[in-house]
């Protein structure tokens, strides 16, 4: 049979190749693409564990991008409104350190300390102005072990998800390479396909 | 080797695709099909929340569930449902499901706006810890899930054994193996002689030469008078067969009732006390910062008696009033604590509200759960909409229960 004559969807080299590109573009989406919303919010790139309790973190900039949720790229702007969400149901009724640092000269110094207090609702929130560009890290410790049936031994570990602040330019020209660097890698990708599905083809005739 | 890479290809599509599967599936469904469709309540287990059956033993799950008036209209109306139970597989089987106390063997159909009791009774069957839950799978909608608990099942799967005894005595052992053998013996003698026809057709060369006696016109060498007599033979013995088959059936099995097909219906109670107390939403908010969702409402009281708000409940998620102790009786020990908010529902003005009188008032639901829950999410869909259910009682314990629906829209700014 003249493989030219056959439909071109038919082909064995684009048919693998469609099905190669939805693999790719099923693979290529970052977990980025899963937070907030896309997944539950134990599996999104904002959690995280503090001694083995989930966390969530997101921030908002209603001025600047109205409900779109952040958490690894902030952008500086005048008013963003940060949320951390205490997921297990457990720690509603245990003391919770929250402290955001900011790393300078390879260490972090604390930035912000919020006192331990008991978030009853699972959820902590509060407002910061003017941050300046640079890297974060927010934590949460857990207060009070005797409370929570640990031994003063097995104090607990705070975890900690790390952020960045940018500048807005910045943030602009990062995030358009980020969000598009995958078409790049598949472009790249869909070219090595076809080459070698062409020389599959001409060797088969 | 090309459809070798072409098949290793899709199978890379699929991994990738695919994903573990957890608990809490139901958070994987659209917020307003959760918050308008059924309202679970009332729920009770025979068991506690993470304690332990062995297998063969039976559980139940019973209580209320409201189908929501506001019916969503991207789905079927609730013409066929048909109450289940939702497990990770069948770890359990299912003995019995009842609505109003009509075996639900069947589909059934409801009315929007009512109330049903349901019933679902469950025999554990599959060792592990696992999440149950009742559900109703309603006709182009799929699973509504009611609220779950964690069930451990202790002991050897193989120690399974669903026995019943049918209406004429026989005694059947279990279930799971009854008839299996007959269905294989009959499975094989099909299979085979299916393998023998395809066998008498391919042993011949089959492609290129018939090609050649059809392009040739000729007929007559494509069916063989040696085909059409074996065929014949094979009609005459499958005939003979099946209605041999069929006798021997008819005196094993004399007395059989055919698997029913249609609907069962189902009578809903009617409610004396419906629509007694009016509420009206005039506009809700969710709070993104503090996962809040206030509303502003209007209560209007035509019950004749004082009455105080005790709960407000959507997707499951209860927001009580810890002010009113007979609300706070309403929730069972050991009722999962996730579904029960800890700072519960809290009100502008939570002073009884009089005979015939009408007042507007704000509620205020806060909770991560609305983000967990993934109910958030709703503000994202093209009808911002929620519904619940609001509690009241009156100073004899009396409950009544409205419903409420409205817009609902985002806000970073708490009031």
């Amino acid at each position: 049979m003249n493989a030219t004559t056959s439909g071109l969807f038919f082909r064995p080299g684009v048919v693998a190749l469609i099905g190669l590109l939805i693999a790719l573009m099923s693979m290529s989406m970052s977990p980025a693409a899963y937070a907030h919303g896309g997944r539950a919010a134990e599996k999104d790139e904002c959690s995280f564990r503090a001694e083995g309790h989930m966390m969530h973190f997101t921030a908002y900039q209603p001025t600047e991008s109205n409900r779109e949720e952040l958490c690894k790229d902030i952008a500086a702007t005048a008013n963003t409104i940060f949320v951390l969400d205490i997921i297990d149901e457990v720690l509603r009724t245990v003391p919770v350190k929250i402290d955001i640092e900011m790393k300078t000269n390879e260490t972090f110094d604390s930035f912000i300390s919020i006192p331990a207090k008991m978030y009853e609702t699972g959820s902590a929130n509060f407002d910061l102005s003017d941050l300046v560009p640079g890297i974060y890290r927010i934590s949460a410790s857990l207060q009070a072990a005797e409370s929570h049936m640990h031994t003063e031994e097995h104090k607990h570990r705070a975890g900690f998800l790390e952020f960045s602040i940018k500048s807005k330019e910045e943030l602009n020209e990062a995030s358009v390479f980020e969000e598009y660097s995958w078409v790049f890698y598949l472009f790249t990708l869909m070219v090595i396909l076809l080459v070698i599905s062409n020389k599959f083809l001409s060797r088969s005739k | 080797m090309t459809r070798l890479y072409i098949k290793v290809v899709m199978m890379l599509v699929l991994f990738s695709v695919a994903g573990l599967a957890l608990a809490h599936g139901e958070r994987n469904q659209e917020p307003f099909l959760r918050m308008k469709t059924l309202h679970w309540y009332d729920i009770k287990w025979s068991i506690e929340n993470d304690s332990t059956v062995q297998v063969n033993e039976e559980v139940t799950m019973s209580g209320k569930v409201h189908f929501f008036s506001r019916w969503p209209e991207q789905i079927n109306m609730p013409d066929t449902v048909f109450l289940a139970n939702a497990t990770p597989g069948p770890v359990f089987v299912r003995v019995g499901t009842w609505l109003n106390d009509v075996p639900m063997i069947q589909s059934t159909g409801v009315e929007v706006g009512r109330v049903y009791d349901f019933k679902v009774v469950l025999k554990a069957r599959i060792p592990g810890r696992h999440h149950v839950h009742p559900m109703f799978n309603v006709e182009s909608a799929g699973g509504l899930v009611g609220p779950g608990i964690w069930m451990n099942i202790a002991g050897d799967a193989n120690d399974f054994l669903y026995g019943v005894e049918t209406r004429t005595g026989i005694v059947i052992e279990d279930l799971e193996t009854y008839g299996v053998e007959n269905v294989v013996k009959w499975h094989a003698f099909w299979a085979i002689l299916a393998v023998l026809w395809l066998a008498w057709w391919v042993r011949r060369p089959l492609l290129i030469n018939r090609f050649l006696w059809v392009k040739d016109n000729n007929w007559s060498a494509l069916i063989t008078r040696t085909d059409m007599m074996v065929g014949g033979i094979l009609l005459v013995f499958i005939i003979t067969v099946l209605i041999v088959a069929n006798q021997i059936t008819e005196k094993t099995y004399p007395r059989t009732v055919p698997l029913q097909g249609g609907k069962v219906e189902v009578q809903y109670v009617p409610n004396p006390e419906e629509g007694l107390v009016e509420v009206k939403n005039h506009t809700s908010e969710y709070y993104l910062p503090g996962r809040t969702i206030t509303i502003d409402a209007t209560i209007t009281n035509n019950t004749g008696k004082v009455i105080q708000i005790g709960e407000f409940m959507s997707s499951n998620l209860r927001f009580v009033n810890k002010k009113l102790p007979i609300a706070m009786a309403g929730v069972d020990e050991g009722y999962p604590a996730e579904l029960v908010p800890n700072k519960g529902l809290i009100l502008s003005d939570d002073s009884p509200i009089q005979p015939g009188e009408s007042r507007r008032l704000r509620m205020e639901a806060t909770d991560v759960a609305w983000e967990t829950e993934r109910l958030s999410s709703l503000l994202n869909d093209p009808d911002s909409s929620y519904g619940a259910l609001i509690f009241f009682f009156d100073e004899e314990g009396n409950r009544y229960t409205s419903e409420i629906y409205g817009q609902i829209l985002p806000t970073f700014f708490d009031k």
